[in-house]
């Protein structure tokens, strides 16, 4: 069932067990998982079926640190959430990012891949994915990664169907949960905004929020505010240990053949290090992406190495000559060192049309990710020597220590972090079952759970998450 | 630039080449530019404004060099991976 009021839920006289905010990827993975199960669960979204404007305004905020996105356009707030604007890139993290590093400190999971693995098949469903294929060793330092560019589900679209059908699941739209209350042992209700007004509360059994990678904080910052430490009682990491996958143009390389990559349907290769590589550097993990270089730009790469090694230039020209993709742009996307620093807060002076504090996000890249990007650059140009594969040439700025530039990438929209899982209830907010800490009946979906972000892009290891706590939360509630 | 007499300036072809021209032209009063435009041909003189920015990168060479153990020819690996104007290269391709 779809409602486009929560006037129109309430006339429906449902009465679900189990409440989830948001109806992005976790949001609506785990209601399938409990509609499935035959419990009946609420699915409440601040947005309606489409963009717009009005909507998106709630999401304003700023950012302290570094250059960031504005807040209101690296995410959607409607049905279907972020995967309206997701690219479909595909990839679980690796088995490496979930083990601790002894060179950064907070990392590791109290779950492991493993954990998530049993998911996987219902996850390509999901996506629509094809097989995931294991990485292939360039060398003992670099490895081929498979990043599946899929046809990128949106989630309203591909399951509204299914959604309006179901006799366990209704959809409300267009209602905001703005706060909820707790006891420091269960979440009592959740107040709500529907129309431009104050709609009341509402209250269920279980409540998991699925607002995404921000919200999530925002609102348990703001509803353990109101209740006075009573929805996240060990609060010390909430909102903390944010994370992105910071991008940018690392350089280029001259290839000896192109064809020595295995490349995907619009000539692009993905590499990362492997755990070995990274012990010894002691950097984080990172994806070097291979985006093959229009022919005027080979000409003039070419021409920057003949001032250097005009005998390898002169190769590289013949080689340009029989084969005209023999270049490539390298950008990359690392893993941020998780950073209690790196921080989502309640603005003290902005608040959004339903009075609730807007996010203030503290964001700052370490030295620790320069080193990555710098190292990472130089294991793949030693990787390319090695197997007489090409060369690479690294960006001035990243051989200078210079600023990172404002005009590329800067970041993949992926937000991480926040909520993240543990077993330290001082350096984590949710279980290994993604349940806060201390509360008995409030769960938290999506990717403010990671505890580290890896290399790959999150969706497929969030609906992962999602597949495996909805799966756990169809015993509890059964129960 | 019609000083040089070589080339019109009305001529399309010609005109990537006024910039270069002009700055040719503008220390012309000083008694040692005057002496080698004299006595060089232009292109001479074209050719080693060209290669000027190139002689960085040979001053740049010897800094990999001065390591103890690079100053013996004989201990030169030509393997040994080496950074130079951002290129990640084998020693070997210097050559």
């Amino acid at each position: 069932m779809i409602f486009d009021s929560y006037e129109a839920f309430r006339a429906a006289n449902f009465k679900p067990r189990v409440c989830i905010l948001g109806s992005g990827p976790a949001g609506t993975t785990i209601a399938r998982k409990l509609g499935a199960a035959g419990i009946p669960v609420v699915v409440l979204e601040a947005g309606s079926r489409e963009f717009s404007d009005e909507s998106q305004d709630f999401y304003r905020g700023t950012t302290v640190g570094d250059f960031y996105f504005d807040l209101d356009i690296t995410r959607l707030r409607f049905m279907g959430g972020s995967s309206n604007h997701w690219a479909g890139w595909c990839r679980v993290l690796d088995k490496q990012d979930f083990e601790p590093k002894a060179w950064a400190p907070d990392t590791g999971w109290p779950i492991r891949r493993a954990d998530i693995e049993p998911y996987l098949p219902e996850v390509r469903d999901i996506l629509d994915l094809p097989e995931f294929r294991p990485d292939v060793p360039v060398s003992d330092d670099i490895r081929w990664v498979q990043l599946i560019k899929s046809p990128a589900v949106r989630f309203a679209e591909k399951f509204a169907d299914e959604l309006d059908k179901s006799q366990n699941i209704a959809v409300v739209l267009n209602t905001y949960a703005t706060e909820l209350a707790g006891d420091g042992k269960r979440v009592t209700g959740a107040k709500l905004w529907s129309n431009g007004q104050d709609a009341g509360s509402f209250s269920a059994d279980y409540f998991i929020t699925c607002t995404g990678g921000l919200e999530n904080s925002r609102l348990l910052l703001w509803s353990n505010q109101r209740s006075n430490g009573g929805v996240v009682p060990n609060a010390a990491a909430l909102g903390r240990y944010w994370m992105e996958h910071p991008t940018f143009e690392g350089g280029n390389a001259i290839l000896a053949n192109y064809g020595e990559f295995e490349v995907d349907a619009v000539n692009e290769a993905f590499f990362s290090p492997t755990l070995a590589a990274m012990e010894r550097l002691q950097i984080m993990n990172f994806g070097i992406r291979l985006i093959e270089t229009p022919y005027p730009g080979v000409k003039s790469l070419i021409a920057d190495l003949a001032c250097t090694a005009p005998d390898m230039a002169e190769w590289m020209s013949s080689k340009l000559s029989q084969n005209l993709r023999c270049a490539a742009q390298l950008y990359v996307a690392w893993e941020q060192a998780p950073q209690a620093s790196n921080q989502i807060e309640l603005s003290k002076t902005d608040v959004d049309h339903a009075g609730v504090p807007r996010i203030e996000l503290h964001w700052k890249k370490s030295d620790l990710e320069h080193r990555t990007l710098l190292e990472g650059l130089r294991l793949f140009g030693t990787t390319l020597i090695e197997k007489n594969l090409g060369r690479v040439r690294i960006a001035d700025w990243i051989s200078n220590g210079g600023d990172y530039p404002t005009n590329d990438e800067t970041a993949g929209h992926h937000h991480m972090g926040g909520t993240r899982m543990g077993t330290d209830v001082t350096r984590s907010v949710v279980d290994a079952n993604c349940k806060v800490h201390g509360m008995d009946n409030l769960y938290v979906g999506g990717s403010s759970v990671f505890c580290t972000s890896g290399q790959a892009n999150p969706t497929t290891t969030i609906t992962a998450l999602a597949c495996r706590l909805g799966e756990h939360l169809s015993k509890v509630v059964a129960v | 630039m019609a000083r040089f007499g070589t080339k019109s300036a009305s001529s399309p072809v010609h005109v990537p080449f006024r910039e270069t021209a002009g700055i040719v032209e503008a220390p012309i009063a000083r008694p040692i530019m005057s002496f080698f435009i004299k006595k060089m041909p232009r292109r001479m003189i074209v050719q080693a404004l060209i290669a000027l920015p190139a002689l960085s990168l040979f001053r740049k060479l010897p800094q990999a060099d001065t390591r103890p153990s690079r100053l013996d020819p004989s201990q030169v690996d030509p393997n040994e991976i080496v950074e130079v104007n951002g290129w990640i290269l084998k020693r070997s391709d210097l050559a």
